[in-house]
């Protein structure tokens, strides 16, 4: 990992966000590419492949930044992380399939995406016939909790989904479990239909293009079996596609952190627990809080 | 040229769309000093003009169903019954009853003269009889013409109507076939003039109404004082078309 210190002034944005490692392009394409020109935090960059060696650049004072190749991704930091890049024990198991999910630009703030992620209730609504269905739209009482590593665990959370596979079953129960690690990054973990005892792993790791924009890079450990990876990809493309237009169509494009601005329910525990984690935490951008 | 619209404004009627437009099922979606609107018909005909912004996660209700009765957001599948805009269903709670404070935020609206009008909010002091901004009192036969979305404030366009129009619309178009006179504010966001046909020298009453989307937006509803007899109903349409794409060519240009 190539960590030098980037010792510039970053707006004024917390330590919390900008002393963290993100995410800004896959490696797969950028290998095809070559150059790839991006923003984090407003701060625009540009990422070079050139005679097997990459570089990522800040643009705005052309100063290199550290950065580290994870788990088919290039992450990069504009501040001073005192931890590494995330890591997820399921990612490392030989038995799945550990692949980007294509990554998705999407004009709202990267903290709605999150929230998304974590949405239970509209999973029967927005992706019907795939991860619910209208008819058992229910939302049960989950358990959410913030762990002594200050992240969020939402546990228990049920919910009934179509088997949308050649065999043509009726469905199952479907059990989730949510963790939110970083304001800008949330990974689940779901029964598998298989397996029993084991679950598939999705994380999403959000980088804050600005206030108002930002590119999802998905990331996926689905237990082989019969599936090839190309599927759990285009799976995960279906998906996010339904997502999108729902995305860009909020307003305002921030997440407003006060509980009077949008009306909640009890089906809704992890988006008040998060809105007040990062309140509590005194996270701005991409907030209604900040401009 | 940004004028900050006053907000005393939102006490106002304003014609926000043809009635028209609103067609089955559907649902508009429209701006009035700066607020965003979702503008639907149920079935049994009644308008509604709300927020568009369902109360629960921002979602906008104008990419929602309109099932003709409700409203049902596309993101959780609440949904909201006309004319209250009460919340009447959450699918996530199927037999929990939402209460009052589930609701969207509704604005007054009435359908008149071939238009859908709104006001944001009711002004104690000035609780205008509606009829007075109508400014239209004869028996009437009424033609709505197409409405134009400019880029342009609502006072930028005013005064140069009032001022400029038609001084400068024969001499920058020369090849217009119709020209606007005799131009005069009923209040500030309703003029009357006469079209004149160039050829035939005929002229007919015209109400311009300004419709205020943001600071710098405005849509020019005209609506004209006559009936269209259907033989020449294309050629006059277009030839007001034109008409008014040139006010608008003009005021977004000089606008810079």
């Amino acid at each position: 990992m190539n960590k030098q210190n980037a010792s510039l002034s970053n707006g004024g944005i917390e330590s919390i966000l900008i002393d963290d490692w993100y995410v800004v392009t896959d490696l797969e394409s950028m290998y095809k590419k070559g150059r790839h020109r991006t923003r984090l935090f407003d701060v625009p960059i540009c990422i070079e492949y050139e005679a097997n060696c990459l570089s990522v650049i800040r643009e705005d004072s052309n100063v290199k930044l550290p950065f580290g190749e994870v788990y088919g991704y290039l992450w990069t930091t504009l501040g001073n992380p005192i931890d590494d890049i995330v890591r997820f024990l399921e990612c490392e198991e030989n038995d799945r399939h550990v692949v980007t999910g294509g990554s998705i630009a999407v004009h709202a703030s990267g903290l709605r995406a999150v929230e998304n992620f974590f949405d239970l209730s509209h999973l029967p609504i927005v992706h019907k016939g795939y991860l619910g269905v209208e008819a058992k739209s229910e939302i049960f009482p989950y358990e959410v909790t913030v762990d002594e590593n200050n992240w969020i665990i939402a546990d228990g959370c049920h919910i009934f989904q179509p088997m949308v596979s050649p065999m043509g079953d009726d469905g199952i129960d479907v059990e989730y479990m949510f963790r939110v690690p970083r304001p800008y990054m949330v990974s689940l973990y779901k029964s598998n239909a298989i397996e029993t005892n084991r679950r598939d792993f999705i994380a999403l790791f959000v980088q804050p293009v600005d206030q108002e924009h930002c590119v999802a890079h998905p990331l996926l450990a689905y237990l082989k079996h019969d599936l090839d990876a190309s599927t759990v990809r285009l799976y995960m493309q279906l998906i996010f596609a339904q997502d999108k237009p729902i995305l860009e169509n909020q307003q305002p494009k921030r997440l407003p952190l006060d509980t009077g601005d949008e009306l909640s329910v009890i089906g809704d525990k992890i988006s008040t627990t998060y809105r007040r984690w990062l309140r509590e935490q005194g996270v701005n951008y991409g907030t209604t809080q900040d401009g | 040229m940004t004028s900050v619209l006053d907000q005393s404004f939102r006490g106002w009627w304003f014609p926000v769309v043809r009635s028209q437009e609103i067609g089955l099922r559907h649902i508009h979606r429209s701006q009035l000093l700066n607020q965003e609107l979702a503008i639907w018909r149920d079935d049994g005909g009644q308008i509604n003009a709300w927020e568009n912004r369902c109360p629960h996660r921002g979602t906008r209700l104008s990419i929602g169903l309109n099932t003709g009765a409700e409203i049902k957001c596309q993101y959780h599948g609440w949904r909201y019954a006309s004319q209250s805009g009460q919340c009447t269903f959450i699918p996530a709670h199927p037999n929990m009853e939402p209460s009052p404070r589930y609701c969207v935020n509704t604005y007054e609206c009435i359908e008149k003269y071939g238009y859908v009008w709104v006001r944001l909010e009711k002004d104690k002091d000035k609780d205008e009889d509606i009829e007075s901004l109508f400014v239209l009192t004869e028996k009437l036969s009424l033609t709505t013409l197409r409405s134009v979305y400019t880029m342009a404030s609502t006072t930028r366009i005013r005064d140069w109507l009032i001022n400029n129009c038609e001084s400068q619309l024969k001499v920058n178009s020369p090849s217009l076939d119709c020209s606007l006179t005799g131009i005069q504010q009923h209040h500030s966001f309703c003029l009357e003039a006469l079209s004149i046909n160039n050829q035939t020298e005929k002229s007919v009453t015209m109400f311009i109404y300004l419709h205020p989307l943001t600071d710098d937006a405005t849509v020019i509803h005209p609506l004209l004082n006559a009936s269209i007899s259907p033989e020449i109903r294309l050629d006059e349409l277009r030839r007001y078309n034109r008409l008014f794409g040139t006010i608008r060519d003009v005021c977004e240009t000089d606008n810079v």
